[in-house]
């Protein structure tokens, strides 16, 4: 993280949250840090579900008020895309021993990958414009037609397969000739060789 | 080799390979065969003989065409097949056209009596009246007018040289049929070569109109523009790096916008790629070379 940007920061209620975290049993500790994890990246929500029977032992308020806590320090890191040891020190701060900061460090860094994908789709701000998903072409060699004979040029018939965010599927048709595909493909060409040279 | 020759046949047959007579390894190959004792030709033997006769024989008959002008139109005819499929092959056949009567009826009502700069004008009008449609009334009497004619004589005319003009243009005639036709009508023989000439002229112009505003409206592909945004970073979300492409696809009825991200558009792009090699394979060629 750069210097201008802001640290990790989590709520009162968040770290009070986590100091209930910690008073768990080892059990209930492990199950509430995977459904959590499990929350954050948008998976199932089957493991939240079925988290108050597993905890068995335990008062539903705090098992609630434990994953609560959890869920904002993963997600918060997420964001971050904080190193371990940033997340022990506010771990630390909470009262969690040292085997129970290593545990939630462990799973956050394996779902860390999906948990940053999720967040990266939740908004955009692009939701009316159509994204490409395929394209089909077809060559055709035109002869003729009732108002002009002797013809004789190839054209192409492109389809684009456009997807909107609500999942609709839609075509955009196009002809054109050898020269303006050409043309097409120069200027995509173009760009995709933008991109490349943007992520190297 | 030449030992077993009597002296006399013996000088003979040095004097001769001294000429340049039979090629020494053809000789070679001869006496082999000789000494081998071979009476029958295998398949083989049949097979190279005729591979080299067949080559022999088209290489002497490139060489004696070479002289001849009929190998260097051929050497053109041949260089403009092998072009690539992106250029159209319009070449107008010569073609004996033949005018319907009622339009020869139509034509030779009025126009055999127009002079030759009224027919200049005239074939103007009527090229105007195939690109632009129907023309205003003044501009109809205003023809009548300078024609000394009826207007609805004019109109006649008009539309009998538009129609001549649209069915040769459609079919890619060429300008020298075009005034061969016109010559066969009474009347018509002085103003052929001037109508012909027009016609020749406008061709072009006239078969793009055909094809532009008469035709099928399909839409048809005119500008591309792209945009790429990096998502840097939003409120969920710190530290990222997300290329999109923002496309504005530009075609003949509308403008659409699209978005694409980095691996739609290398498939896109390699799609492409493969649909420009197929116009240019030998089944595409094939294609355009026999279909007439």
């Amino acid at each position: 993280p750069t210097p201008n940007q802001r640290p990790m920061e989590l709520s009162r209620s968040n770290l009070s949250s986590l100091t209930r975290l910690a008073t768990l049993k080892a059990s209930s500790f492990s199950s509430i840090v995977a459904a959590a994890c499990e929350a954050a990246s948008f998976g199932s929500s089957q493991a939240t579900e079925s988290l108050v029977e597993k905890c068995a032992g335990e008062d539903a308020a705090d098992v609630k008020t434990a994953f609560a806590g959890a869920a904002a320090v993963v997600l918060e890191a997420a964001k971050h895309d904080a190193a371990g040891d940033e997340i022990r020190a506010v771990l630390d701060e909470c009262k969690l021993s040292e085997e129970q900061a290593g545990e939630l460090v462990k799973a956050f860094e394996q779902r860390k990958k999906a948990i940053r994908a999720a967040l990266g789709r939740t908004h955009s701000f692009n939701k009316d414009v159509p994204s490409v998903v395929g394209i089909d072409w077809r060559l055709d060699y035109y002869i003729k037609s009732h108002n002009l004979e002797q013809v004789k040029t190839p054209v192409y018939f492109i389809t684009l397969k456009t997807q909107t965010a609500d999942g609709s599927v839609a075509d955009v048709r196009f002809t054109c000739n050898y020269q303006e595909l050409q043309d097409l493909h120069a200027k995509l060409r173009d760009s995709v060789k933008q991109v490349d040279r943007l992520l190297s | 080799m030449m030992e077993w020759l009597p002296w006399r046949r013996r000088r003979r047959r040095w004097r001769w390979r001294r000429r340049g007579g039979i090629g020494r390894r053809s000789w070679t190959m001869m006496m082999r065969r000789r000494r081998t004792g071979r009476r029958r030709m295998t398949m083989v033997m049949r097979r190279r003989r005729r591979r080299r006769m067949m080559m022999t024989t088209c290489l002497w008959t490139m060489w004696r065409l070479r002289r001849s002008s009929l190998l260097l139109a051929t050497m053109t005819m041949t260089t403009t097949t092998t072009t690539t499929a992106a250029t159209a092959i319009n070449q107008p056949t010569a073609m004996l056209i033949s005018i319907a009567d009622d339009l020869a009826a139509d034509l030779t009502a009025l126009l055999p009596s127009l002079s030759s700069d009224f027919m200049t004008q005239f074939c103007q009008v009527a090229v105007d009246h195939v690109t632009k449609g129907s023309l205003s009334s003044s501009r109809y009497a205003q023809v009548a007018k300078s024609v000394d004619g009826e207007v609805a004589q004019v109109k006649t005319a008009l539309a009998a040289l538009s129609s001549l003009f649209i069915q040769c243009a459609k079919r890619n005639v060429g300008e020298a049929d075009v005034r061969k036709a016109l010559e066969e009508l009474e009347g018509m023989e002085k103003h052929a070569a001037q109508v012909a000439e027009c016609y020749g002229r406008q061709k072009a112009r006239l078969r793009a109109v055909l094809a532009g505003e008469f035709a099928m409206r399909l839409p048809h592909y005119v500008d591309l523009d792209w945009r790429i945004d990096v998502e840097v970073g939003s409120r969920a979300l710190r530290n990222q790096v997300k290329p999109t492409m923002m496309l504005n696809l530009k075609t003949t009825e509308k403008d659409t916008l699209l978005q694409a991200d980095y691996a739609v558009a290398k498939h896109v792009c390699d799609e492409l790629e493969q649909a420009m090699k197929q116009a240019n394979t030998a089944h595409s060629r094939r294609i355009i070379k026999y279909i007439r």
